[in-house]
């Protein structure tokens, strides 16, 4: 494994799925609370992209 | 009398299907081809256009080309410079992981004792651990969109409760007695149509019906002479029940106690959409929606 593999944007990716799929299993799923998830979600993947690119 | 000899120069370079920079206006495919069949690029152009608007495949038919045409001066064809996850061992691996979470939550999906909900929120799990597993190995980041996308529309689907259970397509139910009504009547998508004109309860007799239907239209025509206790919910739609209208997103309930003639039963009813309209009308129905979900108006 070399750094230049590791991507911080999969990984974040990979973290939200986990929690989006976690929260489905366990139900309790809302419009409103839906649409703030996956929207902060998408943020958090790219904040980690563009803050990974950056350095 | 001399006469000059007719000479001709041979094309130094056969002809070849290329992208050209001469005359292009996005990716020089059109003009490309415009040149090797020796048409005007723009005739080539409406044609794309033409097979857009008719089928759909110009679309297709020009990225396609876009990216396996070579371009001018031996330049190769973009598909060779794209970085595809499939030309290193990290993407293949991701690929062949991937298609197998595909293929368990098929399986489990098509079982009955697995909610089709449970199935996709398996599925996204495992892209996801894909994905973190990938970090550090690489090779899925073209994993990345489509599974936010089917995160987004699997909890859509659940936000609105939507059940996927028997089928699709459009069904008609009629039901002449009692005898011939079932607790339950589902449909995953597709339109339900449940006629119970015919249906006779005679005082103090009572019947329940749950009826359901995932994705599309749930219709239900009671009898004149039965009384009538409904509760309608729509995930994300419409609820058009005796007449009164409500409509939105999210959980969306109408109770109702109508009324028939007197010295008949009652008729408890459930109905459910997860997306899509649902409609409980006494016959004769007094709307004008009932044209375009294919009933008529007249008995």
């Amino acid at each position: 494994m070399t750094s230049q593999r590791f991507s911080p944007a999969s990984l974040a990716a990979g973290l939200v799925l986990v929690a989006i799929g976690v929260w489905i299993l366990v139900g309790g799923v809302t419009f409103d609370a839906l649409f703030p998830v996956l929207l902060g979600g998408l943020g958090l993947i790219l904040l980690t992209s563009g803050l990974a690119r950056r350095r | 009398m001399n006469e000059t000899p007719e000479t001709t120069t041979p094309d130094p370079s056969p002809k070849r299907l290329e992208r050209v920079k001469e005359g292009r206006m996005l990716t020089g495919v059109a003009a490309g081809i415009g040149r090797y069949l020796g048409v005007d690029a723009n005739l080539v152009r409406i044609g794309f256009v033409a097979l857009t608007v008719l089928g759909g495949c110009g679309i297709l038919v020009y990225l396609a080309a876009a990216v396996l045409l070579p371009g001018e001066d031996g330049q190769p064809p973009i598909i060779k410079s794209m970085r595809l996850p499939w030309r290193s061992g990290a993407g293949r691996a991701a690929i062949g992981a991937t298609l197998l979470v595909i293929a368990a939550s098929a399986v489990l999906a098509s079982t009955d004792s697995v909610r089709w909900d449970t199935a996709a929120a398996i599925a996204i799990l495992g892209f996801g651990a894909i994905l973190i597993v990938a970090a550090f190995a690489g090779g899925a980041r073209w994993l990345i969109v489509p599974a936010l996308l089917l995160a987004g529309v699997v909890g859509f689907l659940k936000a609105a409760d939507v059940h996927l259970r028997g089928g699709w397509g459009d069904r008609d139910v009629a039901v002449a007695s009692v005898a011939d009504l079932h607790d339950r009547y589902d449909l995953a998508a597709g339109r339900l149509r449940v006629d119970l004109r015919d249906l006779e309860l005679s005082e103090g007799q009572q019947q329940s019906v749950h009826a359901r239907v995932g994705m599309g239209d749930l219709v239900i025509r009671v009898p004149q002479g039965v009384t009538v206790d409904a509760d309608a919910r729509s995930g994300a739609g419409e609820i058009e029940l005796f007449g009164r209208h409500s409509e939105g997103l999210g959980v969306t309930r109408t109770t109702a106690r109508d009324a028939g003639a007197p010295g008949g039963g009652t008729l408890h009813l459930d109905a459910d959409v997860g997306l899509g309209r649902v409609i409980v009308v006494r016959d004769p129905a007094p709307m004008a929606s009932m044209p375009k979900l294919g009933w008529d108006r007249t008995p």
